[in-house]
């Protein structure tokens, strides 16, 4: 039996994570749009919806970090681990919410968290025209590190393994994967 | 946003006092540096002690302050960086950009 410890609300933002994993697969739908799969690999798998607003960003930043903390048999620096989800979330939901979704507060944003000991990925579903990820400058050079745009997805590259921005049908997903040793 | 502008000298220091500095708050701080220099500031001190996270935007205003110092002949120096703060500054290189100090006092004793 799986043990649910609620995480807290903000306003029309729920969450909930969980402390201790079965091998059973099993379903629990939750409030307001938050699923919790648990699957064979000890794997907690969060998704929240929440309004378009960057308001948002720090109560989803600390669910991040909060996630690195409860990680079961994770070997590495947790609270490195916590620092880079919070800033990845925080970026991928900026570029989202300020970019993708033009800052339109009727709007949503998903997030999709999948974490184990040994994975991460997150997932940042707009609604919106997107953007062309390609297109995005990076500061690869001196005299670019004072160049305002591409910093958000630089640093996203910086601290993922791998980030990919691909259509789907109903807009776009920011999808971004880790191996955690 | 909570911010705390002191004048010492022919210094300001702006105190920013928010444990994060994100896309969110980022604009007040980009307001108020920007409401400084219109306003005849051209050296400045800002002090991030209390700032225990920063994304791209916040840097982003910290980079615009500093261009628009230089265009002003003025000077921009940070001081009371936090671990992640750092971790930042040195993962986008700015820190080879901005004059750092560990306390606003050590920013403002700097020639």
């Amino acid at each position: 039996m799986a043990t649910k410890r609620q995480g807290g609300s903000d306003g029309d933002v729920h969450y909930w994570y969980v402390e201790e994993l079965t091998t059973q697969p099993t379903e629990v739908p939750l409030e307001c749009g938050l699923e919790y799969r648990c699957s064979m690999k000890n794997e907690i798998v969060l998704e929240i919806t929440i309004p378009n607003q960057t308001r948002y960003l720090s109560l989803i930043g600390k669910i991040g970090e909060d996630l690195a903390i409860v990680l079961d048999q994770y070997e590495g620096d947790r609270e490195s681990l916590a620092c880079q989800i919070n800033v990845v979330l925080t970026e991928a939901l900026a570029n989202a919410i300020t970019h993708a979704n033009a800052d339109d507060p009727t709007k949503e944003v998903l997030v999709r968290i999948n974490i184990s000991d040994t994975e991460l990925a997150i997932r940042v579903f707009d609604s919106g025209h997107g953007f062309d990820l390609n297109k995005v400058p990076g500061p690869c050079s001196d005299t670019d590190i004072l160049d305002d745009k591409g910093r958000g997805i630089f640093i996203m590259r910086s601290l993922m393994d791998s980030v990919e921005y691909k259509k789907t049908n109903d807009g776009n997903v920011l999808e971004m994967r880790k191996t955690l040793c | 946003m909570n911010l705390k502008t002191e004048i010492k000298g022919r210094n300001v220091v702006v105190f920013v006092k928010e444990d994060r500095l994100d896309a969110h708050n980022s604009g007040e701080l980009k307001t108020e540096l920007n409401r400084l220099f219109e306003g005849g500031t051209v050296n400045l001190v800002i002090d991030l002690k209390e700032v225990l996270f920063i994304d791209s935007s916040g840097l982003g205003v910290l980079v615009s302050a500093f261009k628009n110092a230089s265009t002003r002949n003025g000077s921009i120096k940070l001081s009371g960086l936090q671990t992640q703060v750092k971790s930042m500054f040195e993962l986008t290189r700015l820190h080879r950009v901005f004059d750092i100090f560990s306390t606003a006092d050590d920013a403002l004793e700097s020639s």
